[in-house]
């Protein structure tokens, strides 16, 4: 059966873990060969062995997406050993923790650098090669956090603020080039990440905070991984050829109340 | 009026409440369940249908009955179906007027407005019974209901200015996109207004 992939070239941004590694296999499975991007050496090679024992092509690149001269060297690479990027996913990202009058600023500026900065430094990478080799998709990754406030997410809202705005206005300046440009809202997704922040809502309780977590979601339960791979998948395959700037939230209705 | 040929064609005025539930009842009886409704019937209105006080009232009523009374009724008809499964998915093809207004369009922007909203409202009232609720909001789609306007090549030029891609969409790209909503594999998204037009609300 043929891939929705096929032939194709993606970057994973955060590929070693979460949605990213979900992404990765599934982008795979669906004909991509991927580069697996991650600031932790050990996470990218986990899942591109993951996706070399299924039979699919990846490699695992080690970078730190908001160092300029990583993401040029990254992206060096993954166009010597793979071949020109045709499909970008930026979903690498951090959460922040506390208010304006709670959080630190080194919280914020770290926030406003991976998730922010990090999507503009391998957006402009991967641009400049989809716009030489007849365009392409880039998939940023928002969050609901992004469209309502969160309690004690301040920096985290603004982040995913500006990925929305700086996905409407790469999907203006780039479509003449080819290239595509959404991004994905997830609500909460149960990922590694989120552990600490639902214990912290639940008072120390994991539990606790997960039900909390899940009584905003008219759904009934959190995101998995796949739910949102398979939104992502839909975003970088041709499948959605006349969508760019669309802001495409799979939060369970979160943010529909 | 409804009259089933056998091929799985129901005409249905889906204005009129007795013929939608006579509809779906026709429906039950042939397959037993109903997984997914689409909400695709809808109408631009008339040229008259213009700017909001140039609007005749009797337009404004029949593209209202035809883009909100029909999504309402026909949800309304398949819900307990959908409750008694215990799993379901209402698709309603709005339009990304109901995001941001057409120029001199007032009363189709506002039905897709309300579109949208009977959308969510689903969305948060019926995800308990496991059914799920999204819209669909293309952008400029070559259909019967455009084609006039996108047959004439200075209209067409105007059109395409205003969507980043360059070109207006086909009807199997919005297709497409619905059947992949429809086959489940979006399993979180619920209550969400799925924007495929080119780039166009995006600036």
């Amino acid at each position: 059966m043929p891939g929705r992939l096929d032939g194709k070239v993606a970057v994973v941004t955060g590929g070693g873990s979460g949605i990213g590694r979900a992404a990765a296999v599934l982008f795979s499975a669906e004909g991509a060969a991927v580069a697996v991007l991650d600031r932790v050496a050990e996470a990218a090679q986990e899942t591109a062995e993951t996706i070399l024992a299924a039979g699919g092509q990846a490699i695992a690149v080690t970078a730190d997406i908001v160092a300029a001269d990583d993401v040029r060297a990254a992206f060096e690479r993954v166009d010597t050993e793979l071949g020109p990027v045709g499909v970008l996913y930026n979903n690498a990202g951090v959460n922040s923790s506390g208010s304006i009058l709670t959080s630190t600023e080194e919280d914020w500026d770290r926030c406003m650098a991976v998730n922010v900065k990090g999507t503009y430094l391998c957006s402009a990478a991967a641009a400049r090669s989809m716009a030489d080799n007849g365009g392409g998709s880039i998939v940023n990754q928002g969050s609901v956090a992004a469209l309502v406030g969160i309690a004690n997410f301040a920096a985290y809202c603004a982040s995913k603020g500006a990925v929305v705005a700086l996905t409407k206005s790469m999907a203006v300046d780039l479509a003449g080039s080819g290239i595509r440009v959404n991004v994905i809202c997830p609500g909460t997704v149960f990922t590694p990440l989120m552990r600490p922040m639902l214990a912290a809502r639940g008072g120390g309780d994991e539990e606790k905070g997960l039900a909390m977590t899940v009584a905003k979601y008219p759904i009934g339960r959190l995101g998995t991984p796949e739910d949102i791979a398979r939104v992502a998948l839909f975003l970088a395959s041709d499948d959605s050829a006349f969508m760019t700037g669309s802001v495409v939230t799979s939060d369970g209705g979160m943010t529909a109340q | 009026m409804i009259a089933g040929d056998g091929d799985g064609v129901i005409e249905c005025d889906v204005t009129d409440q007795d013929a939608v539930r006579r509809a779906v009842d026709e429906v039950l009886e042939r397959f037993g369940r109903i997984d997914v409704l689409v909400n695709n019937a809808g109408i631009t209105g008339s040229p008259a249908a213009t700017i909001l006080h140039e609007t005749p009232v009797d337009e404004w009523d029949r593209v209202h009955a035809v883009n909100v009374r029909g999504p309402f009724l026909c949800s309304r008809a398949v819900l307990p179906t959908m409750i008694e499964q215990g799993a379901g998915h209402i698709i309603t093809i709005a339009s990304v007027a109901g995001l941001v207004a057409f120029p001199g369009r007032a009363a189709y922007t506002a039905s897709k407005g309300a579109a949208v909203m009977l959308t969510k409202s689903i969305a948060v009232d019926y995800a308990t019974y496991g059914v799920r609720a999204n819209a669909v909001c293309p952008g400029m789609v070559y259909t019967p209901m455009t084609s006039w306007r996108l047959d004439q090549p200075e209209l067409r030029e105007r059109v395409e200015r205003q969507i980043p891609l360059g070109r207006v969409a086909q009807p199997e790209e919005i297709a497409e996109a619905v059947a992949l909503l429809a086959s489940g594999r979006f399993g979180y998204m619920t209550g969400h207004p799925l924007v495929i037009d080119g780039g166009m609300s995006a600036h």
